[in-house]
């Protein structure tokens, strides 16, 4: 049996999603800027898919600028607004997804200020904290995201959003991961401007979204010929957009289903990891995205413990996808205060909807083999208890 | 450009049935121009007409038009409207009519306009060359 | 192609429909290896593989080292990496060399760095839309960071000498970007011999998915990264690889290698055919000369005609033919060519100017019923203007 327990990092692209690209892959392919037929019929086939996405995170149609990818509409958001005025203040939750959390270091560099609100021991953002430092004044933008890709945490969007908004800076959302798992509703939940990712929702890679209030002044990152309302420039990846739009549309219709058909599993989990020796949840006591789960085993080193699984066709990861391999415990796990030497030892699973309580037994049945292994030590956690 | 609207202009611009080069008549009784510079557009009415005065009726009217292709469009409708009308009822054609009928967005208006100045002229001087 | 319509497509410039295995490959990857390239499980690295194939196929094609190039979400997105990226990394004394002739991504984002105080020249051409090496090089001897030229313009098929121009630019110090979205597939590029440190590609000019380009970065050219968040790509370009474009990308890059001179020869004779019949118009200039004009491209300006009702005349009613005038980019702006009007055109004959591209699926009939078609709508559109 091989598992695939890692949808927060990708989703396989949905069979609807691809028989609905198939045609702009073959027989229609214009280019969306051509004033001819081939190219007219592209143009409407990308503002058809712009409909759809904009539905699904309740936007408007002219608030969809779409991009190459989730971390690039994050790069924007941020950058955007830095571009237009000399530096200032930003404020961003030290969990955010690398995409964030580098770009802000980039503007760092640039002599912007960024400061890091503080998160609770469960990954919540502060309140109190955000308002504290917003009351410093001359912050230009707020970044935090919605849904945590590590831990799945979920912020309170509704007591975090009028805080910034009274204090007159925009604030930027990061909603990759919540779309697919708990839903997003661009126009309640007072963010000027969010994020969205095409293969978060079983859609094509190389796709994504920038949600913008027009209210918003940004600067463009790619410039060349205007498109996008001058926000974002470049050919129009017709057939990747048409994905986009047939993923979002998929989604709406079966997400109530998937979420609760991934909490079950998520659930099952908990109460077989709870059972176990050595094991610790991060993230436990908060509202977290239905589908994520992600816990140390004492005495394994993460990245340790994510090779042995895939060596047992079980595919898992430790923190995220984009930082795999660094070898460093997560930053977002040491923000929310976890010891280094526990977080060294995290691994996440992300389910999906397609997966099985079968699988769900078969993991745990794995995890427990390996972990009675005497406690086993492996290379990577004698590193750990070097580090602790 | 919108050429998403109005197929109905569209095939007028590409089978107009009103140009003078495909017009068989030699005696023509009334012709008016007009130019748009700031869109490159030209157009020219040309009228034959049983007799002069206000209730002389204009037997044929036919256009030539440089530009873009609705100010071809505007010409040919507006010659098909008033061909077998009298020269006062011609006179009573308004810009509405046009932009509605060919359902000109704002910024193809000036293509009526355009065309009705030359159709002014060309009426005027048909109603003194015959009157 | 769309038979069902009767349009005759001769506007590869604009965009190129799949090549045959393109498809397949997209689809096998899509099946096969949905997994994020970066993640470090099985199906992570099965994903990876099919990444680095794609990069030693394109590597050979442009002669460079597969992981000198960097996947970007197209041609657009690595001129603007290559042009912000090596200003930002060089800082205020940089100074870049240009053509007026360039796509707007160049145009735009020199623009941009104009504004923001980078110090910008931009050289003219002749009649011929060819740069005068001599005046380049004066200006590069004078001091240079970068010089930044596209290989073959897309409006005219103009090729500039990248080998001369990289030897300029060797005797100096300067760095060479190629934009070579037009070439690539058309002419040969070895990016060693022609001295190129930088050099910008597209997927969907050669038959690829739209959606994906690279940037080849020779080592130890410094620029600093657009897209920041994750670190993939060395850092020089964060974000979600997306396996299943860049298997069509190589895929694509496979089949032009295979085909490239062929093409050129086809392509070439079909062009000068599809001229023969144009020629026999009053009143036509072909722009740019023969020598120096890649084999798929024939750029005419035609007098006593309007631009507008021209490529309308053209573009729609029975057998349409797909062509351009202008390029797709920039024609939503209603310009008219800017890189007309630099080889002397006056503004009525560059806007009055239709661009034919020809490619895979253009045969011997579809030039001839193009050149028929042309002819008898050039003169349909004179007689209505009342010009004999």
């Amino acid at each position: 049996m091989s598992i695939y327990f890692d949808h927060n990092a990708t989703t396989p692209m949905h069979p609807d999603v691809f028989e609905a690209m198939r045609p702009w892959l073959t027989e229609r392919h214009g280019n969306a800027s051509s004033l001819h037929r081939a190219g007219r019929e592209a143009r409407a086939a990308v503002d058809e898919a712009r409909g759809l996405v904009a539905d699904c995170v309740n936007a408007h149609p002219s608030q969809i600028i779409f991009t190459g990818g989730g971390t690039e509409a994050d790069n924007m958001a941020l950058k955007g607004v830095a571009a237009l005025r000399r530096p200032g203040r930003m404020l961003i939750s030290p969990i955010e997804h690398p995409a964030i959390t580098d770009a802000a270091e980039a503007l760092e560099r640039d002599g912007w200020q960024i400061g890091r609100v503080a998160v609770d021991g469960q990954g919540r953002v502060d309140v109190a904290d955000l308002e504290r430092q917003l009351a410093g004044g001359d912050v230009a933008l707020v970044s935090i995201m919605v849904a945590n890709n590590e831990t799945g945490v979920i912020q309170d969007m509704d007591s975090i959003a009028p805080v910034v908004r009274a204090a007159g800076a925009w604030l930027h959302t990061d909603a990759v991961q919540a779309v697919g798992k708990l839903g997003f509703d661009f126009a309640a939940s007072g963010a000027h401007c969010a994020s969205l990712s095409s293969h978060k929702i079983q859609g094509p890679k190389g796709v994504g979204a920038l949600v913008v209030d027009k209210q918003m002044d940004m600067s463009p990152l790619v410039h060349g010929g205007g498109h996008e309302q001058g926000l974002r420039s470049g050919s129009y990846n017709v057939a990747g957009i048409v994905g986009f739009g047939a993923a979002a549309k998929r989604l709406m219709a079966d997400r109530d289903a998937e979420i609760a058909h991934m909490r079950d599993l998520r659930d099952k989990l908990e109460t077989g990891l709870d059972a176990m020796p050595g094991i610790t949840r991060f993230s436990a006591n908060a509202e977290r995205l239905a589908n994520t789960c992600q816990f140390a085993v004492a005495g394994y080193d993460g990245e340790g413990l994510l090779m042995l699984l895939d060596r047992e066709d079980i595919a898992v990861s430790s923190g995220s996808a984009c930082a795999a391999g660094t070898g460093e415990p997560s930053p977002v796990l040491l923000a929310m205060g976890v010891d280094p030497a526990v977080a060294q030892g995290a691994i996440r699973v992300s389910l999906g909807p397609q997966n099985t309580l079968d699988e769900i037994q078969q993991f745990l049945r794995v995890l427990g083999r390996l972990s009675d292994g005497g406690g086993m030590a492996m290379p990577g956690s004698i590193s750990a208890s070097v580090l602790g | 450009m919108s050429r998403d609207r109005g197929a109905g202009w569209l095939s007028r611009f590409l089978a107009p049935r009103h140009a003078i080069a495909e017009c068989a008549i030699i005696q023509w009784h009334g012709l008016g121009e007009a130019d748009t510079p700031g869109e490159d557009a030209h157009c020219r009415i040309q009228l034959a007409c049983e007799h002069g005065g206000d209730d002389g009726r204009i037997v044929a009217a036919a256009f030539a038009a440089f530009g873009p292709p609705v100010v071809v469009a505007c010409a040919d409708w507006v010659c098909e409207q008033v061909e077998d009308r009298t020269i006062k009822d011609a006179r009573s054609l308004n810009l509405r009519a046009i932009e509605q009928a060919l359902a000109l967005a704002a910024g193809e208006r000036y293509a009526a306009l355009l065309v009705m100045d030359a159709l002014d002229m060309a009426l005027a001087r048909a109603s003194s060359n015959l009157g | 192609m769309s038979a069902t319509r009767d349009v005759r497509y001769l506007d590869h410039a604009a965009t190129t429909p799949l090549a045959p295995g393109v498809f397949e490959a997209m689809q096998q990857a899509l099946l096969e290896t949905p997994a994020n390239p970066a993640s470090l499980h099985g199906p992570g690295r099965a994903a990876a593989e099919q990444v680095e194939m794609a990069a030693d196929t394109l590597g050979t094609l442009v002669n460079a080292r597969p992981r000198d190039l960097i996947w970007t979400s197209g041609a657009t997105e690595s001129i603007n990496l290559a042009l912000k990226g090596a200003a930002e990394f060089v800082g205020d004394a940089a100074h870049l060399v240009s053509v007026v002739t360039e796509h707007s991504a160049t145009l735009d984002t020199l623009a941009w760095l104009e504004r923001r105080g980078t110090r910008v020249t931009r050289l003219g051409v002749d009649s011929a839309g060819r740069l005068d090496l001599d005046a380049l090089e004066t200006v590069v001897a004078d001091g240079a960071t970068l010089v930044s030229v596209m290989h073959v313009n897309n409006e005219t098929g103009v090729i500039q000498d990248i080998e001369a121009i990289g030897a300029i630019c060797g005797r100096h110090g300067a760095l060479l970007h190629v934009d070579a979205a037009q070439s690539l597939g058309r002419l040969p590029i070895d990016c060693a011999r022609m001295n190129i440190a930088l050099l910008s590609v597209s997927a969907h000019k050669i038959g690829g998915p739209k959606g994906i380009g690279a940037l080849f970065v020779r080592p130890r050219t410094g620029i600093a990264a657009q897209v920041h968040g994750g670190g993939q790509q060395r850092g020089l370009r964060s974000g979600t690889l997306a396996t299943h474009q860049i298997a069509g990308f190589g895929a694509a890059a496979r089949r032009v290698a295979e085909t490239r001179d062929s093409e050129h020869q086809r392509l070439a004779a079909l062009r000068d055919r599809l001229w023969a019949h144009i020629e026999t118009l009053d009143g036509v200039m072909r722009n740019g000369e023969r020598a120096h004009l890649a084999a798929p491209f024939l750029n005419v300006s035609v007098a006593d005609v309007h631009g507008e009702a021209l490529l309308v005349g053209l573009t729609e009613g029975a057998l349409a033919l797909a062509v351009s005038s202008g390029a797709a980019c920039s024609a939503a702006k209603g310009q008219s060519s800017y890189v007309l009007r630099a080889m002397g055109r006056t503004p009525r004959e560059a806007g009055a100017s239709i661009r034919f591209s020809l490619g895979s699926d253009t045969d011997t009939a579809a030039v001839d019923e193009a050149g028929a078609r042309f002819v008898a709508e050039v003169r349909r559109l004179r007689a209505l203007a009342g010009v004999a």
